[in-house]
């Protein structure tokens, strides 16, 4: 025979409650626990033995950039179909284009080269927008 | 009343007394009623008195066999009554005033009830002797001794051990396997936090042209290891909580009559339940 719930029981809403805050908390503690480091928001240099961080490569022995279609050599992403291709080397790909003036970015300001003048970088974005 | 509960060998006697002498029983019996307690109330005599027409509201004309089979009843839960098998008076005291459906009879049948402490009982009888004869002089010593007996079976009630709230925790085991899950759990949360600390630190826009040192190295392994660390308390923490929690419902739902089933099954844990 079924026993009703009583007293000593916990009632069905409070369980449910409780069941909630349990997967509010994994929840939380799942993605909490992601380490992922967003490396478009700044442009390193390569560090001795050319290591960077992440799934960055380094290009030209000093930046350290993703893989893109948007760049010759390698870039990171500033907005969508915009990109930054660190270098005097590193132009953009085709398909893509210098953007106009209007479009800036603090990721550009790179160091003197030791020729004295800055180097190099390109921001590019795809061909198709119209800018 | 005392005087008025009779054996039958005393009814037989009583039945050839004068009327003068029946007058004065039945006044000490009311005296009586009113001031012994409800414990001491005892049977009424049957044909004690010839109740007047307008008293009840249906005429007691039973056969003179009807009659003598309720008197023989009425005798042998005297008898009963007296040797306090209150049961077997109760009954005969039933077959009596079911042959006869002399109002008389619902008054002893509620004197037994109270007697067996079936006070429900003995109010319902006084109340339907009222009801038979609301004119009877005794009505008003009636609903007072109803008053009483209600007052008696609230008494009864209360003295009844409340109901007792049996608190059952899970087994401690499984408050063990859950407390340890919350702590793996928390544990998780904070190498998160940590993991992100260190996340935050590596991609600040202060590091802008930054070599890539061995310091920003440590602090990227350091947030990798983090991440590691917390997602195996995370894991591993909300397996043994939600053990816990499958084991205290399980033994939960054992408890309350129920079966919860786990099997395992591809990709997954079928659960299934009966009651």
């Amino acid at each position: 025979m079924r026993r009703q719930a009583g007293a000593a029981a916990p009632g069905r809403g409070g369980r449910a409650r409780g069941l909630g805050w349990l997967g509010m908390l994994v929840g939380v503690a799942l993605a909490g626990s992601c380490y992922n480091p967003d490396f478009n928001r700044v442009l390193y240099k390569c560090g001795p033995g050319y290591v960077c961080p992440g799934n960055l490569t380094c290009i030209d022995g000093k930046h350290c950039t993703y893989q893109t279609v948007a760049c010759s050599k390698g870039g990171i992403v500033i907005a969508a179909d915009t990109f930054v291709c660190p270098g005097d080397t590193n132009s953009c790909a085709t398909g893509f284009k210098q953007c106009p003036n209007s479009v800036t970015t603090n990721l550009c300001h790179l160091d003197v080269a030791d020729s004295g003048a800055p180097e190099g970088c390109s921001i590019c974005c795809a061909n198709f927008t119209d800018m | 009343m005392d005087r008025d509960r009779i054996s039958p060998r005393r009814a037989r006697q009583r039945r050839v007394g004068s009327g003068c002498s029946w007058l004065i029983v039945v006044a000490l019996g009311s005296l009586w009623s009113h001031t012994v307690p409800m414990s001491h109330v005892e049977a009424r005599k049957y044909g004690h008195r010839v109740r007047a027409k307008d008293e009840c509201k249906s005429p007691i004309n039973p056969s003179v066999a009807d009659g003598e089979k309720a008197r023989r009843y009425y005798e042998s839960a005297i008898i009963y009554y007296d040797t306090k098998e209150y049961a077997k008076a109760r009954e005969e005291f039933q077959g009596a005033y079911d042959i006869s459906k002399d109002p008389e009879f619902l008054v002893n049948l509620s004197a037994v009830a109270a007697r067996q402490k079936q006070y429900q009982d003995a109010v319902k009888f006084l109340e339907k002797y009222i009801e038979e004869c609301p004119n009877a002089p005794d009505t008003f010593a009636a609903r007072s001794r109803v008053d009483d007996l209600r007052i008696a079976q609230a008494i009864q009630e209360g003295e009844k051990p409340p109901p007792k709230t049996v608190y059952r925790y899970p087994p401690k085991a499984a408050l063990a396997l859950m407390g340890a899950g919350l702590g793996g759990v928390l544990l998780g949360v904070g190498l998160g936090g940590g993991a992100l600390a260190e996340a935050r630190q590596i991609d600040s826009v202060n590091n802008q042209n930054r070599v890539f040192d061995s310091g920003l190295q440590a602090v990227d392994s350091r947030g990798t290891g983090l991440q590691g660390a917390g997602i195996f308390f995370d894991v591993v923490g909300g397996a043994a909580l939600a053990s816990g929690i499958i084991w205290t419902l399980v033994w939960n739902q054992q408890r309350d009559g129920l079966t919860l089933t786990l099997a395992p099954r591809p990709g997954g844990v079928l659960v299934g339940g009966s009651f």
